[in-house]
């Protein structure tokens, strides 16, 4: 059986594992041992207690000095270099896009949004676009790549995006040299006039990915597809 | 850092309902799904993260223990004041414990606690108090997104000896009105901009901090007690960022990216579409395993 058809049989199991989680209702949460006796003897110097407001910085943190009262509080964020989604403070603009899977390997244009409202593609057909008012990839939030799926002759950089599975690797290059590795987590198709706009823009606590291409028909009078196919991912 | 769920019962329906389906096809091949036990597994869909509100307790090393009965560190040496990132699980009964940073994990844990962690949700797991008198709270977080151009507040009273404390944004909403330790507000959706934060205490001095919110943004104001000196600290915690910061809003609906060259001809553009391929793919599978194992019924038939 292949990757997708396995991946597609357990999509369609996995609504019926959620909803017998969901039926436990309101979590419960207990604390069943506090053992005072396990904690170090003699007195704890609470200026050993680490950074105050800072993000968990991992070992050898402690050094970090906490904000002073009346600081910025902006002051206080710190990401945080441990094995979950740490997220960067100000990631240099993304460069390139790698997806080995289906064989994309692009350059990144900068997109913006036009005067009415609604996000610019890329000018090429063979690059893909990283939409630059958003957050760029490794950034706390999710950061949107879009690319064509054809051009009017023929394929483009995004015409296989819809064979990426959960697992697959995305990486992205920065300007600085430095990278940001994804793995996809889930595929969704949309029609344009129900974009799930939330689920693409809305807020993630760790850096996200998106990638955006058009699938589904072709409206040949406006010469646009009518959907857009959206690959989500998660730092790896 | 990934850790399987405490009980497996959840994570292993689907592979029951492959095996199912499998049977009900009656291909031998498709066996191969149904035994994989990796591929049973479910996708991360919660996320926990650890806080530190215990001013005279040390920085800590938490443990979870997953479904294996494993234990494995995942957040080290976390200190006052600290707030994890969230960490990716999947839904079950997980068990935390926590030992003073650098302890063998063979020590005897200061603090056990056990969880049960419901599909697609946010939460952070909070220690408050004295070290004598810890109190621990497992925290929902609401991390859906604010409405356009605005940003979504609330705040966690931590500090310990200020008394019931306000605290209140300027030209803006009361975020808490006499909260006690421990008491944790509902977000509650603010302007993007400027504002100047101030929390005032029955028995601590007023501290004013000012603080940007940013449009997307879900943030956790924290009060706790300042170095000392009788003054209140505030602290912000970033929970969620979308991708709207600096326009304000999402662009709208969705993005051209086509030019239909291979529109409608049985490309992977073609009306179904490639997410739907998906879909279409799996009924396609379905439909030649079904079909496979009505094959292989007739000529049994045919054969007797």
């Amino acid at each position: 059986m292949t990757r997708r058809g396995r991946r597609a049989v357990y999509r369609r199991a996995l609504p019926l594992g959620i909803a017998f989680v969901a039926a436990l209702a309101a979590p419960a949460f207990v604390a069943y041992a506090v053992d005072a006796g396990g904690w170090p003897p003699g007195p704890v110097d609470t200026r050993t207690a680490g950074p105050v407001a800072t993000r968990v910085a991992g070992p050898g943190a402690a050094g970090v000095p906490g904000p002073r009262a009346g600081s910025s509080i902006r002051a206080a964020e710190r990401p945080l270099p441990l094995g979950v989604s740490a997220a960067e403070a100000q990631p240099a603009p993304p460069a390139t896009l790698t997806i080995p899977s289906i064989g994309v390997e692009t350059q990144l244009e900068h997109l913006a949004v036009r005067a009415d409202g609604t996000l610019a593609a890329p000018v090429d057909f063979a690059r893909a676009g990283w939409f630059a008012d958003g957050p760029a990839p490794g950034e706390r939030g999710p950061a949107v790549i879009v690319g064509h799926v054809d051009s009017r002759d023929g394929p483009a950089v995004f015409y296989r995006l819809a064979e990426l599975v959960p697992g697959d690797p995305i990486e992205v290059t920065r300007s600085d040299g430095t990278g940001a590795r994804f793995t996809v987590t889930d595929t969704v198709q949309a029609a344009k006039d129900a974009f799930p706009t939330q689920a693409v823009y809305g807020p993630t606590a760790g850096p996200t990915l998106r990638l955006i291409t058009c699938t589904g028909q072709f409206d040949r009078a406006a010469r646009h597809y009518l959907s857009n196919l959206v690959v989500f991912a998660a730092p790896a | 850092m990934m850790i399987e769920p405490r009980t497996d019962r959840r994570a292993r329906r689907p592979g029951r309902l492959a095996a199912a389906v499998a049977a009900v096809a009656g291909v031998a091949g498709a066996l191969a799904l149904a035994g994989d036990p990796a591929s049973a597994k479910a996708a991360p869909d919660v996320q926990l993260r650890v806080a530190h509100f215990s001013p005279d307790t040390p920085p800590m090393d938490v443990y979870a223990t997953g479904f294996d009965g494993k234990e494995q560190l995942v957040l080290p040496k976390l200190g006052y004041g600290q707030v994890s990132e969230y960490m990716p699980l999947t839904a079950g009964v997980y068990a935390f414990s926590m030992r003073p940073a650098g302890s063998p994990a063979t020590d005897e844990a200061v603090l056990r606690i056990s969880a049960d962690l419901a599909a697609r949700t946010s939460y952070t797991f909070a220690a408050f108090g004295r070290r004598a008198e810890l109190n621990t709270d497992l925290l929902t977080d609401d991390l859906s997104a604010p409405p356009a151009g605005q940003g979504r507040v609330r705040l966690i009273q931590a500090a310990i000896d200020a008394g019931p404390v306000d605290v209140s944004a300027s030209g803006g909403p009361p975020l808490a009105r006499g909260a006690d330790l421990g008491e944790v507000g509902s977000y509650m959706a603010v302007p993007a901009g400027d504002w100047t934060i101030t929390a005032d205490g029955e028995s601590a001095d007023p501290v004013a901090e000012n603080l940007t919110v940013e449009a997307g943004t879900v943030s956790s104001l924290v009060v706790l007690d300042g170095d000392g000196t009788g003054r209140l600290q505030i602290i912000r915690v970033t929970d969620a960022a979308g991708a709207t910061a600096a326009l304000g809003a999402a662009p709208a609906g969705g993005v051209d990216t086509g030019g239909g060259a291979l529109a409608g001809d049985g490309t992977p553009a073609d009306a179904a579409g490639a997410g739907g391929a998906l879909l279409a793919t799996s009924a396609g599978l379905l439909a030649v395993l079904l079909a496979v194992g009505t094959t292989g019924r007739l000529r049994r038939r045919r054969a007797a």
